[in-house]
């Protein structure tokens, strides 16, 4: 037995340790799926209980009920997506215009890109306000994809740019050589080079997008834009004198992150090149 | 590829033969730049500008029209005892959950980096806090630090602890602080666990060799290799928990009384309740907070790359 | 290769569908406030819906108007948010608005409704009480108009356990003495509980506290003071009172009393009807109510309630102004009161209709106005934000952050900053 233990001392540690991590990190989603699946009187008892002695889906249409839940699923979808394809189009074009295309000034822009990063988001919503006041920019995706996309472009062209870095120069050259112009290049030859770095920052951007709350919040007050995010404070706030939806707004969790454990689970490995990507460069 | 130039590019061509190779460079920059510099013109460097200069006014569409008034909103600021815990509990809970993120993210990452065949779903379960909304978050965990249903809570009670998590203003802290640092160590796991691969096997094997301990390995050849990695995630984590809203925002609303509040939820809150002069004097002062934590980047770096 | 063709037509589609999708929504300033000529558009929160509804047919009909109906928040503080935003960007989606009293005052001051002085015949005031005349000037109307018709009328009533304990405590004093003799909070039973959670609630039963002390909640003086150490003796020195209090709401407050853990508390008229809904447990010797308990200056109960407004922006101005003096009007009103007990106002020809139906709420409003117990909502300009200012400050004297005094100083810094 001793033996054993040296021997596979290290391995159980490791093991050990998996164990401990993944309970931590799993133990909240279990609470929130359980009590999604809890009728609403078991919810609420004390001592409470791990497991509901009996089951229902029954939470699910009565959030659906309260709520235009298929609604906000749709505006999420659209705000998610206009966001991560406008940013991530955006961004890939800058990225290769200040990887290849060196110009006077080039770095600097750069510079100011990843330094604008820096500014926190929440602090420049006055003068977006008032903006889009004057504009009546508010309660229309158009609005909140623009804020949203540029939010993340930055990260993004970042990416690009340490990712174009990476491809060889040479065949662009030959190709100018060959006659092609610059868009023919960047079309035929950069583009699809481009592609791992693009589908990366389309999965990285979209869950970002997804899980946004302060722009939708602030700019989106009705229902026909509210996203996911926001539909989830306004079931609370909603309630928040006269009752405690938990059962309602654990069913509505469940359901606003499937998309991204989707994502995460099939698009691991790119997640992870991306998010590594800016940190290491 | 000649052979292939369709019309349009002829034309394009045969209209700009005096441009010279560098010139169309530049057009075709300028081009490609043009969408992203537009977007960040609109709404970041205006703003920015824009709220500096709205930070000396008095300003509330309700009831007062723009007025200048030049230091008042910061002579407020320093009386506002509310702004001021926020201030307070703001440095706390980034400076805090950084650091943990970063003490924690260390442990996963070397975990992850094992040489034992890791699960593939471990690395894929390491990715859901970071991916799921953080309104998605605080709302679960606020449940089960319920003072009555709460999970947590019960748990605590039964090993005999008693804590009442969101009513006592040091443990409602305490409790944001563990939310944020649950979601984001993940992240930053997986940041530091790309540096760990990049550390070269045959330092470790050399190490070995010397008589190294695993702990003795990682103090004296790990830690100093990924030190630099260390500082830039920390930098972008302190500057990205600065502008954390939604988790007070969600979990406590401030509470109680204003204890958690962080200044991203102050400026919110005079947003939406259109105290738009002092919200932006308020904004000011993160932006000074920015610089701050910019400023003790740069020192770290220094002293990393001095001590390397 | 198939994985990246499909790929590619998954993006492909993908985009073409949030493009599609976000076609009709991208309005310009050209489509806002387009006027409608044959709708009216009314927000209100959702459980008034079917009330609403149920009035509605003859309006149509008369006016050849469709009303529609959209959802409101029943937060105060939200609604204000709500329609501040849309009003401070030039646009009100809505013709008519139910408004609550932290909202109208800030908007009547913007200048951004529409006043009612001539919409609403004489004959419609004339219906209400004196008492709550006398609040009009500074909650629904601005500077000699009026700007808001009240359609709710909300007092904290006192509840009690008559089953259990027999008498309400009549004063303070009985409070805590009474308090002490049924607290077992060993079991979790507790004398009393309110839910105190941020955002107006401890506000609620602050003011509420200090209407029994004669005091002024706003200009943090020695009635707030008394109210406040009430409370924390009652929380944290007595402990007939659960800590947990401070985070919990109304629903968390009505179950642990239907729960029959505690005694007594205060608490608006809608739980009359979680307490009949709850048949099981239900009886009205379970929720008797008493007069409000008195304090140094007697016993003291505020009222305050939502009421309709008309957007300076209501896009369908007309039918605006005919919607909301049908809807307040002495025929409809108590229509309204008969299908949504929200509606019940001390209005004389509510009253006269519900005469003799054994409406608890409505024999405990008669009860409180012999009295003379009820009081006003105290009122500030800019509600939402100072109720905000009282809890921050005396929330550090309860959590025991700061000494009383130092609280109410506090009180009296923050609040000083909004004017």
């Amino acid at each position: 037995m001793r033996a054993f233990l040296r021997q596979h001392n290290g391995r159980i540690t490791t093991y050990v340790g998996f164990i401990i991590f993944a309970i931590i990190v799993l133990f909240p989603f279990y609470f929130i799926v359980i009590s999604s699946v809890t009728p609403r009187y078991q919810i609420f008892q004390i001592p409470p209980r791990y497991f509901p002695e009996t089951l229902t889906l029954e939470n699910y249409p009565a959030m659906m009920n309260a709520i235009p839940f298929w609604q906000f699923y749709l505006n999420s979808l659209i705000f998610a997506l206009g966001s991560t394809i406008t940013s991530v189009l955006f961004s890939a074009m800058a990225g290769y215009a200040l990887a290849r295309l060196k110009f006077p000034g080039s770095n600097l822009v750069f510079l100011g890109l990843i330094l604008s990063i820096a500014l926190p988001q929440v602090a420049l919503l006055v003068p977006i306000r008032e903006i889009y006041n004057a504009l009546h920019l508010n309660n229309t995706y158009f609005g909140l994809i623009v804020l949203m996309s540029s939010l993340v472009t930055p990260f993004t062209v970042w990416i690009m740019v340490s990712f174009v870095h990476q491809i060889p120069v040479e065949i662009e050259e030959a190709a100018l050589i060959d006659g092609a112009t610059i868009w023919q290049t960047i079309l035929r030859i950069v583009l699809p080079t481009m592609r791992p770095a693009i589908a990366t920052m389309l999965i990285i951007n979209f869950i970002i997008s997804w899980n946004e709350l302060l722009y939708p919040l602030i700019f989106a007050t009705r229902n026909d834009t509210k996203t996911l995010s926001v539909g989830l404070i306004s079931l609370g706030r909603e309630a928040m004198g006269t009752s405690r939806p938990w059962d309602l707004m654990s069913a509505m969790s469940v359901l606003t992150i499937v998309p991204v454990i989707v994502l995460v689970i099939f698009g691991q490995r790119a997640i992870v090149s991306g998010l590594t990507r800016g940190a290491v460069k | 590829m000649v052979a292939n130039v369709s019309p349009p590019q002829a034309v394009t061509r045969a209209r700009s033969p005096q441009l010279t190779l560098n010139q169309r460079r530049y057009l075709a920059a300028a081009l490609l730049l043009a969408p992203v510099i537009l977007l960040r013109l609109f709404t970041t460097l205006y703003p920015f500008l824009q709220t500096i200069v709205l930070s000396f006014h008095e300003y509330n569409p309700a009831f007062t029209p723009r007025t200048y008034v030049g230091l008042e909103n910061f002579e407020k600021i320093a009386a506002d005892i509310v702004v001021k815990s926020s201030i307070e509990f703001t440095l706390i809970f980034v400076f805090g959950s950084t650091f943990f993120q970063l003490f924690f993210g260390v442990m996963v990452a070397s975990l992850l980096n094992s040489r034992l065949r890791i699960p593939n779903f471990i690395r894929t379960i390491n990715l859901i806090p970071w991916a799921i909304p953080m309104v998605v978050a605080a709302v679960g965990w606020r449940w089960m630090f319920d003072g009555n249903y709460g999970w947590i809570v019960d748990l605590l009670r039964r090993i005999g602890l008693q804590i009442n998590w969101l009513t006592d203003p040091a443990s409602a802290r305490v409790a944001i602080l563990i939310v944020a640092i649950w979601k984001s160590t993940p992240f930053v796991a997986v940041s530091i666990l790309a540096g760990l691969q990049g550390v070269p096997e045959e330092l470790y094997e050399a190490a070995k060799v010397d008589g190294a301990n695993a702990w003795q390995s990682f103090w004296g050849i790990t830690l100093p290799l990924i030190m630099p990695l260390m500082v830039t995630i920390g930098m972008f984590m302190l500057v990205w928990q600065l502008a954390v809203f939604d988790l007070p925002y969600t979990m406590t609303a401030g509470g109680p009384g204003f204890a958690t509040s962080v200044l991203a939820y102050q400026v919110q809150q005079k947003v939406v309740t259109l105290n738009y002069g002092y919200a932006s004097a308020i904004s000011v002062i993160m932006f000074l907070i920015v610089g701050l934590i910019g400023a003790l980047g740069l020192a770290a770096f220094r002293r990393v790359q001095v001590s390397m | 290769m198939s994985e990246q063709m499909s790929r590619r037509n998954f993006l492909k589609s993908s985009a073409a569908a949030a493009a599609l999708a976000a076609a009709p929504k991208m309005r310009g300033p050209w489509v806002i406030n387009r006027r409608r000529q044959n709708t009216v558009v009314l927000r209100i929160q959702a459980f008034a819906h079917e009330a609403i509804q149920a009035v509605l047919p003859p309006f149509q009909e008369s006016t050849g108007l469709t009303v529609q109906l959209d959802t409101g928040p029943s937060s105060g503080v939200e609604h204000l948010t709500e329609a501040t935003t849309a009003y401070a960007a030039g646009d009100s989606p809505w013709d008519v608005v139910s408004d609550s009293d932290e909202g109208a005052p800030v908007e009547a001051r913007a200048g951004w409704l529409e006043p009612l002085d001539g919409v609403i015949p004489q004959e419609t005031w004339d219906d209400f009480p004196q008492g709550m005349r006398d609040a009009f000037p500074v909650w629904y109307g601005y500077d000699g108009a009026m700007y808001r018709v009240p359609h709710e009328f909300a007092v904290g009533y006192y509840f009690y356990r008559k089953d259990l304990i027999g008498e309400a405590p009549k004063t303070w004093e009985e409070v805590i003495e009474k308090g002490l003799e049924v607290t077992d909070s060993a079991n979790n039973v507790w004398a009393t509980a309110d839910g105190l959670t941020k955002g107006a609630l401890m506000f609620v039963y602050l003011a509420y506290l200090t209407s029994q002390t004669g005091g002024d909640i706003f200009a943090m003086d020695d009635g707030l003071a008394n109210a406040a150490r009430l409370l924390y003796e009652m929380i944290n020195t007595y402990k007939i009172m659960p800590q947990d209090v401070i985070n919990m709401n109304y629903d968390q407050q009505n179950e642990l009393y239907m729960d029959d853990k505690v005694m007594f508390m205060r608490q608006w008229p809608f739980f009359q009807s979680v307490a009949e809904g709850n048949a099981a447990w239900y009886s009205p010797d379970k929720v008797a109510i008493a007069l409000p308990p008195a304090g140094p200056m007697g016993g003291g109960s505020w009222w305050g309630g939502w009421g309709f407004t008309i957007p300076k922006l209501a896009p369908n101005m007309d039918g605006a102004k005919a919607l909301i003096a049908y809807l307040t009007s002495n025929e409809v009103a108590p229509q309204l009161a008969a299908g949504q007990s929200w509606f019940v106002m001390p209005r004389t020809s509510i009253l006269n209709a519900m005469a003799g139906t054994g409406n608890p709420i409505v024999d405990a409003m008669g009860m409180y106005a012999d009295a003379g117990v009820i009081r006003p909502r105290p009122f500030h300009p800019r509600a939402a934000e100072a109720q905000i200012a009282v809890e921050d400050a005396i929330s550090l004297y309860i959590t025991k952050q700061a000494t009383l005094q130092e609280a109410l100083q506090t009180g009296k810094d923050l609040l000083a900053a909004l004017e």
